[in-house]
């Protein structure tokens, strides 16, 4: 008896082991089926949406206009359900707790923001929308005259929207994007400043700006040549995982890309927190000034554009390291072509004093 | 579609080159599923070994790759010729041998004891992790960054020793350039890389799907391996270690299902890849290949020493997919040592030579890949360095986890932690004991692995059992130090999958000792 229980014991362990193969066959059938429905690509869509907090989404939309010139701004909120699908809401929906911090803010502050909302579940939800926030129904006319756009849930009708429209009604230049699923490179080429506050939804290298901007890039710069990646300020996310140079870097192969001390800046991403606090310390653009090209190719935002004048050492390592463009770029938590500027060398030398 | 095709050809031929390798299966049966997965791997393993050989004699990528062509069709002509010898040998004959290589060959499975129902899951399992390991492109961060970009440096003509590869920059004090090539991990082993680029070499072009076709059988592969590992131990212990190894949920995902149903929605592309063109699989695929080949060149005589030496070249094989792939190879040889399975003495005289040759020819795999990983820069895991007497005492002993490695106090978001910062010693465990029980990525392997122990007086009299669970338990000892010592946020590597994804490598030897330990329970019960 004593012997036997051990024995009984292994084997009702093994068989619940097999059992679990139920596990596998389960994840084996799913992912085929999953990736069949994007035609065995990888794809955004295939990636679960995550969530935004409502109190710092409200911190970024105000530090848009910094200095407060947030006063007297209008704001239309496209959408109030936290997912498309849902035909209720709830006081605890975020997009609700993010007007209400709006709305609060608006009032410490006494900005006097001007929220307007367009959603179908705008009824259900007038309970909990303070008094100030006006309600609307037709999403393309409440753009008219407004400083910004937030789109707070991805259904269909606002969706569809063209960017060229949102560009035509809106007064001001911010589209605030908290769903992730606008086409971000449509925004940008009408000029609007695409703000992505949601979550990000799936892995960084499938970023379909980056992956456009990758594109761009390969038509532009011949096999063979070096480009200079120079970020204009410290960058402004630190993930690890928003190093978009990386992907850039393995996606332009055989072009050389250099970068600064890069030991650190593609060592893991503790490391490259510590590139980015070094970086802010050595400050090279201290000794720079920005400039604006006469042209931008691929983003139509004009005024705030990435490019600098070179510092003495990058203008020592673009002699050094044979390099025929230099790529300007602000490193944030999104992929924006506004964001990203690569130019020939003699152009970034010239640092806009004079046409090469 | 030339992608493809490119990919099927280097598949081809590595097998093929693998089969050239076996010994003839009239001399030692298996059934085309095992001779399958052993070529395969062995061919993997050649092609690495020889691969990263040549790259470190300072050949461009382009001698490999018409080596590898040179050798495929080589291959092909042998295993034509040896084709023939064995029809006209064996066809019509009514010998014991005829029917019983007759029988090995019958089907896929041949002669296994594995029941139809076996054999329909081990079918269904192993061509489900092909496709999906096929079903997207290159989509992982490691695989990307560390192993296709290596690759495509290949691919584009580049040598190994190629400023994409080695060019990278730090703090200059005396004011000299900053700016330098980007390269994540540059001294890892190139096997992945060069077998990606073999495949796009031949398409004349990089389909970040297809040049990963060849990386798509190791869960296939795998519980094969184990079968004929433990075919010179029982028909039942080969059965059951299949079944055991191939119900392992962590060969396909990890952790899946662990945070609910939802995360049906998104398999084949979360965050948490086993299979598709990472380094852990293969260094599990190549340990238990090796693993099995010793052990069938240990318990009988017949092609020993080939046995031996390809069992060897797996071994360094494993050294080509993944830097642990070494620490692992270090643990085989001292759990053979440990276990007495060197010692050429008595009956045992055959089986440890045949050990010495495996790790003899391991160590002349490795040699080649050590000189030329000497010359690449390591940027961030340079582990020799960590690994002394004093900071693994100093961990030992209670010293304080790294918290200043933690993002959140780097950002300076987090100063309760900096101030109490947890010991090391006290989190180590419990990841290691949360592992074995994790059923969603182990099922009950791990448990059972440690209840068949060779506890018991006869069991431990058998060299072979003492050395397989050296081996395991050799691994999890050397991991345990590893994390003991590692210079990063403990917490934060079990965020990514540490130990988790280093337990897999030794999934092979635990599954083997499990179904030869209870097989062997099973004929004492049935006995009484």
């Amino acid at each position: 008896m004593g012997d036997a229980w051990p024995s009984r014991l292994r084997r009702v362990f093994l068989r619940l082991h097999l059992v679990l193969a139920v596990v596998p066959l389960i994840y084996l059938a799913s992912a085929l089926g999953n990736t069949s429905t994007t035609g065995f690509r990888a794809e955004r869509s295939l990636y679960p949406d995550g969530s935004y907090l409502p109190y710092q989404v409200r911190n970024f939309i105000l530090r848009s206009w910094p200095g407060g010139r947030a006063r007297g701004r209008v704001i239309t909120i496209w959408g109030l359900a936290d997912d498309p699908s849902h035909d209720e809401i709830e006081e605890t929906t975020r997009s609700i707790r993010l007007i209400d911090h709006l709305v609060e803010e608006s009032a410490r502050l006494n900005l006097n923001l001007q929220l307007r909302v367009v959603s179908p579940l705008a009824e259900q939800a007038k309970q909990w929308l303070p008094a100030k926030v006006k309600v609307m129904s037709d999403p393309v006319a409440a753009l008219q005259g407004a400083h910004g756009v937030m789109l707070a849930c991805a259904r269909p009708e606002y969706l569809a929207v063209s960017a060229e429209t949102i560009a035509a009604g809106l007064r001001g230049m911010f589209f605030f994007d908290l769903t992730g699923k606008y086409d971000g490179g449509a925004i940008d080429r009408t000029g609007l400043h695409y703000m992505n506050y949601g979550p990000p939804i799936g892995p960084p290298w499938l970023d379909p700006e980056l992956l456009e901007y990758t594109e761009y890039l390969r038509a532009k710069v011949p096999e063979g040549d070096g480009m200079l990646l120079i970020p204009v300020l410290p960058p402004e996310s630190v993930a690890g995982r928003n190093r978009w140079f990386l992907f850039l870097n393995e996606q332009l192969l055989p072009r050389r890309l250099y970068l600064w001390r890069t030991e650190e800046a593609t060592a893991t991403s503790v490391q490259f927190r510590q590139w980015a606090l070094d970086y802010r310390e050595f400050g090279p653009w201290q000794e720079t000034r920005r400039w604006q090209p006469a042209q931008r190719e691929i983003t139509g935002v004009r005024q705030t554009g990435p490019v600098r004048t070179l510092s003495a050492a990058e203008r020592a390592a673009v002699e050094e390291l044979d390099v025929q463009w230099v790529t300007f770029f602000r490193l944030n938590a999104d992929f924006r072509f506004q964001d990203w500027e690569t130019l020939p060398v003699a152009t970034a030398l010239a640092g806009g004093e004079e046409s090469p | 579609m030339i992608a493809f095709l490119a990919a099927v050809v280097v598949l081809l031929l590595t097998s093929a080159i693998g089969a050239a390798l076996l010994p003839r299966v009239d001399a030692l049966l298996r059934s085309r599923w095992e001779g399958f997965a052993l070529a395969l791997v062995a061919g993997l393993a050649l092609v690495a070994v020889a691969g990263t050989a040549l790259l470190a004699a300072g050949c461009g990528f382009q001698v490999v790759e018409w080596v590898f062509l040179g050798g495929g069709v080589l291959a092909l002509g042998v295993l034509a010729r040896g084709s023939a010898r064995l029809s006209a040998q064996w066809s019509g004959s009514d010998s014991t041998r005829a029917i019983q290589l007759r029988s090995a060959r019958r089907g896929l499975f041949g002669d296994s004891g594995l029941s139809p129902h076996a054999r329909a899951l081990l079918l269904i399992l192993g061509v489900g992790a092909v496709l999906a390991s096929v079903s997207v492109p290159i989509n992982f961060f490691d695989p990307l960054l560390h192993f296709a970009y290596k690759g495509k440096v290949l691919f584009h003509g580049g040598e190994v020793i190629d400023p994409a590869l080695t060019a990278l920059s730090k703090a200059q004090p005396d004011g000299g350039n900053e700016f330098g090539r980007m390269v994540t991990h540059p001294n890892y082993p190139f096997g992945l890389p060069l077998l990606e680029a073999l495949c796009a070499r031949l398409a004349g072009e990089w389909d970040a799907r297809w040049v990963k076709l060849p990386l798509a059988f190791w869960s296939l592969c795998l519980p094969a391996a184990v079968h004929f590992g433990l075919r010179s131990v029982a028909p039942r212990a080969a059965a059951l270690g299949a079944l055991l190894t191939a119900a392992t949920p962590m060969l396909y995902a990890r952790d899946f299902l662990s945070n609910g149903y939802k995360e049906v929605l998104n398999a084949g592309v979360g965050h948490k890849p086993v299979l598709g063109a990472g380094a852990d699989l293969p260094v599990a695929a190549m340990i238990a290949t090796a693993c099995a080949l010793l052990l069938a060149a240990r318990r009988q005589s017949v092609a020993r020493a080939r046995l031996a030496w390809i069992a060897g070249l797996c071994l360094g094989g494993a050294v080509m997919m993944k830097n642990e792939g070494l620490a692992m190879f270090g643990v085989v040889a001292l759990a053979l040592g440990l276990a007495g399975a060197l010692i050429p003495r008595g009956a045992q005289r055959g089986a440890a030579r045949a050990s010495l040759l495996a790790l003899l020819v391991a160590v002349a795999c490795v040699v080649p890949w050590m000189s030329l990983r000497a010359e690449l820069p390591a940027i961030d895991e340079n582990y020799a360095e960590h690994f002394t007497p004093e900071r693994i005492w100093h961990f030992l002993s209670g010293g304080d986890e790294l918290v200043e490695k933690n993002p959140a106090v780097i950002a300076g978001q987090s100063d309760d932690l900096l101030a109490n910062p947890p010991k090391r010693i006290s989190l180590l465990p419990g990841y290691f004991l949360l592992e074995f029980v994790d059923v969603l990525s182990w099922g009950f392997l791990w448990i059972l692995f440690f209840l068949c122990l060779p506890l018991s007086r006869s069991s431990l009299r058998d060299p072979d059992r003492r050395w397989l669970a050296l081996a395991v338990l050799g691994a999890i000892a050397c991991y345990f130090l590893i994390l003991l010592v590692t210079p990063w946020y403990l917490p934060l590597l079990r965020e990514k999958g540490i130990p988790e994804r280093l337990l897999l490598h030794m999934v092979g030897p635990a599954a083997m000792l499990v179904a030869w330990q209870l097989s062997t329970r099973f004929q004492e019960d049935n006995s009484v």
